[in-house]
């Protein structure tokens, strides 16, 4: 009875402030929620001049030939491969680099570093992809230069699928490691400066003090970071892959995203590509899911 | 009080935020839909070349972003519109307009809305949508009404390139006038470095096997003498097909044995098959190869899209590309920048081991014009239509010099002028032409490479085409003339028409597949005899059935 009263006054208080929360409910409503309606392409024959209404409806039959086309299950596989190698990279590489920055003494140099590191995560891939197309080539390519000092052959980067895959993998996470190493620098300077202090009384030395404090203080941020990627595991970078993919390294290379953009977008198969497309979203939610229990229980860690 | 002052400017604010939200997100409504009715005379005859009474033409078009006003003036206001009201007594009436990016949806919905459609749709979209509209039954065989109104410019114009009528083809009938556009716009010709060719005493080479020992030559003795092995023979692009849009491209190699990659040709048994599975394509595929591992083409081809191999040309790196004819004024002229000496020239294509030339075709039409059923007066847009074909840019007509003076042309002291910057700022030089239901207004396919092909043949400049013509680079000039001696050897896609069910289905897995094969057998990746299994399971896994579709299509659309 209490209690009810208190929330009804509560309300009373409150409702400019549901008001003013109303605009950002219905731009979601708007454009996340009734575009949702286009899903129901995924189990038609999609017609653009029928329409939604008048299509023909033909169930699972786009997602029975997405497990049918040698070429769909390639891509899911290449997807997979490259995805779940990013993620790793992503984990370790920020990881590695926060715990050194954080080694730095000089506050000027670490600052500058960390901003070199974090300033190609701005740059766009269309122009990425113009650049390391120059600098790969195995016809005077910055890289094959160097290679070519330890008198090595020069590696054919972009037009071989091993190392597509490689290059993609490494440039993506050149990219954006400088901006996941913030997430982990924001997770060191939490550490209580006394832990080192006691650390130092006790006799530890800088080894140990990164061992036995620096480490565990990040791991829980690390779990975090990791369960929650997990959510975007057949995301493997469409604007990468978009623009260094070539007909050489298509077996290799080809990944759900650019799959569904030249079936979907340009061939005209608007409920085929949506069949894909919902596949791929059902996993990432299982797994999103999936992943936010399994923070919750590792590291402690909820959103809500 | 300044409690209840804060809760006040709260609620205010808050409201006002959601007013404006709300305000923003309803739909409008005013779509600027007039609805006239057409004027209806069962007497209203054509005298001298005008309507005795008023026809009212209701009529939707897209809107290409190059389409230009001078200040006040609009779709339904200019003088474009004023000299047909003049001239034939038809009033224009755009009852709605849409760029290029809406143009489809808008169509789609309100045919899915089942709205009321305008008496000419001037079309120039996807072609599913076309099909849309023609398949939805609204709008008028058009086929008779062209035979009985076109006049010969026009007819002539057409039959220049009869497969501009099968997409709007259904069943033997017409149901769309397709909008002509200049022919041969980005068909290629063979450019190569006259500065390298006179230092090693070469000839433009005239058969494929010239043009290899001209490869050799260059790729191998060093043509731009820097005492470095770092240039090819030819440029190409393999990253998109081996036919690209235009520049670096290797179509005329299959041209030269007797086919083209990419697209539907029709063989001596009057049907369509499609290019790259042909056996011809094979025997190409062996000479790539080997000219690859030669070093004759760039080891990167296959990573480089139409405008990348193009850039190696114009680095200095290339002897020879093919290009079409305005390279002459873009991306080429580059290469001087890196090599002041530079010399180079537009040449004829290459014939193949038994004499044959071939390239691919650009599109003649871009767009399409459909009749209401219910329009009273179909034979207005005709009148007009042919007005424009057969007075647009003729000595002594109104039309001589173009559409509008003060708008697209100035006379000066008897003289012409059509250059922009001579016109006054506050009344600019702006594009009458596409103001006409024609988009360009009349443009006759072969005209701008005939008159090119004059004008590199030292003709003076007589006509308005010619005059206008003759202001651009003699490189272009040139390689347009080229261009246009070759155009007997332009092989047109057969097929286009809107993608079939199949090919909805397969197309991308096939395209897919023949990009990575070939340009695997080029690597040496592959043997040559890979070609073999490709085109078996070309066809097993849908090829067959879209080859049956193309030429179900393909009967569908033949006139009888």
């Amino acid at each position: 009875m209490k209690t009810d009263n208190k929330r009804r006054w509560n309300f009373k208080l409150t409702w400019p402030l549901h008001v003013m929360i109303l605009p950002g409910i219905i731009l979601v409503i708007l454009f996340s929620y009734l575009p949702m309606f286009g899903l129901v392409m995924a189990f038609q024959d999609f017609q653009p001049h029928l329409g939604f209404f008048e299509s023909d409806w033909i169930g699972f039959e786009n997602f029975r030939l997405m497990f049918e086309y040698p070429d769909a299950k390639q891509v899911i596989w290449n997807t997979l491969l490259i995805a779940i190698l990013k993620m790793i990279a992503h984990l370790i590489v920020p990881f590695t680099f926060a715990l050194l920055l954080n080694e730095v003494r000089k506050q000027f140099f670490k600052r500058m570093v960390q901003t070199f590191v974090y300033l190609p995560h701005f740059l766009s891939w269309v122009i990425l992809g113009g650049i390391m197309l120059d600098m790969l080539s195995t016809d005077g390519g910055l890289v094959n230069q160097v290679i070519g000092w330890f008198g090595l052959e020069p590696i054919f980067f972009l037009g071989d699928g091993d190392w597509f895959r490689f290059t993609v993998i490494v440039s993506d996470v050149w990219k954006d490691f400088g901006f996941s190493t913030i997430i982990f620098l924001a997770a060191l300077s939490g550490v209580n400066p006394e832990s080192y202090e006691a650390a130092v009384i006790d006799g530890a030395n800088r080894w140990q003090q990164t061992w036995s404090i620096t480490i565990p203080a990040m791991i829980p941020i690390a779990v975090v970071v990791a369960t929650l990627s997990l959510g975007s595991i057949l995301n493997a970078g469409f604007d990468q892959i978009f623009n260094l993919y070539n007909p050489l390294v298509y077996d290799k290379g080809d990944i759900i995203d650019t799959y569904v953009y030249r079936v979907g977008l340009i061939g005209g198969d608007f409920g085929f590509g949506t069949a894909v497309g919902v596949f791929k979203s059902l996993v990432s939610l299982l797994l999103i899911v999936i992943s936010y229990r399994l923070a919750y229980k590792l590291a402690n860690y909820r959103i809500f | 009080m300044t409690r209840i002052l804060k809760k006040r400017l709260a609620t205010v604010l808050s409201s006002i935020i959601c007013l404006s939200m709300i305000s923003a997100c309803s739909p409008s409504g005013n779509e600027g839909k007039t609805e006239e009715p057409a004027q209806q005379s069962t007497e209203n005859v054509i005298v001298d070349g005008k309507f005795k009474d008023t026809v009212t033409m209701n009529i939707a078009r897209q809107m290409t972003a190059d389409v230009t006003f001078q200040k006040g003036e609009d779709i339904n206001n200019n003088p474009h519109e004023k000299w047909v009201k003049d001239k034939f007594n038809i009033d224009f009436n755009y009852v709605w307009t849409a760029d290029s990016s809406s143009i489809d949806t808008k169509v789609r919905l309100m045919l899915s809305a089942n709205e009321e459609l305008p008496d000419i749709m001037q079309f120039r979209g996807s072609q599913d949508v076309a099909d849309a509209l023609i398949d939805s039954g609204k709008f008028m065989e058009v086929g008779e009404l062209f035979e009985q109104y076109a006049g010969e410019t026009w007819k002539q114009a057409m039959a220049e390139d009869p497969s501009v009528w099968n997409p709007y083809t259904r069943d033997g009938k017409r149901y769309g006038v397709p909008i002509l556009d200049y022919a041969y716009n980005n068909d290629p010709v063979l450019w190569i470095r006259d500065d390298w060719m006179k230092k090693f005493n070469l000839e433009a080479p005239k058969n494929i096997e010239e043009l290899e020992a001209m490869m050799d030559v260059f790729a191998n003795q060093d043509p731009d003498g820097n005492g470095k092995k770092d240039t090819v023979g030819l440029a190409v692009g393999f990253k998109d097909g081996m036919k690209t849009w235009g520049p670096a491209d290797s179509g005329f190699l299959f041209g030269a044995y007797g086919t083209m990659t990419n697209q539907w040709n029709l063989n001596e048994e009057g049907k369509l098959e499609y290019g790259s599975v042909q056996p011809e394509a094979k025997e190409v595929l062996a000479k790539l190869q080997d000219w690859m591992k030669k070093g004759y083409i760039h080891k990167e081809a296959g990573l480089q899209d139409a405008g990348k191999a193009l850039e190696l040309f114009a680095a200095g790196r290339a002897g020879i590309v093919t290009s079409p004819y305005w390279s002459a004024g873009w991306v080429l002229p580059g290469v001087k920048e890196v090599d002041p000496n530079a010399e180079y020239s537009p040449y004829p294509l290459p014939a193949g081991p038994d004499g044959s030339i071939g390239r691919g075709q650009s599109l003649t039409s871009n767009g399409v014009i459909l009749i209401n059923k219910d329009f009273e007066h179909p034979e207005a847009f005709f009148l007009y239509a042919d007005y424009l074909f057969e007075n647009q840019g003729k000595p002594g007509s109104d039309l001589e010099y173009g559409l509008a003076e003060g708008y697209d042309y100035l006379m000066r002291d008897g003289q012409p002028v059509w250059s922009a910057d001579e016109f006054p700022e506050d009344k600019p030089f702006v594009p009458v032409p596409k103001y006409t239901l024609l988009f360009d207004g009349a443009r006759i396919p072969s005209q701008m490479m005939k008159t090119m092909y004059d004008l590199a043949g030292g003709k003076e400049p007589e006509t308005t085409a010619e005059k206008k013509a003759s202001t651009d680079l003699p490189g272009t000039i040139k390689a347009g003339g080229v261009n246009y001696e070759q155009r007997e050897f332009a092989m047109p896609n057969m097929f286009n028409g809107s993608v079939t069910k199949t090919m909805k289905k397969r197309w991308d897995f096939l395209f897919q597949m023949e990009k990575e094969t070939f340009n695997k057998i080029i690597y040496g990746d592959l043997p040559i005899d890979a070609f073999d299994s490709f085109t078996e399971q070309w066809k097993s896994s849908g090829g067959e059935t879209i080859t049956a579709e193309v030429n179900e299509w393909y009967e569908s659309v033949q006139v009888k």
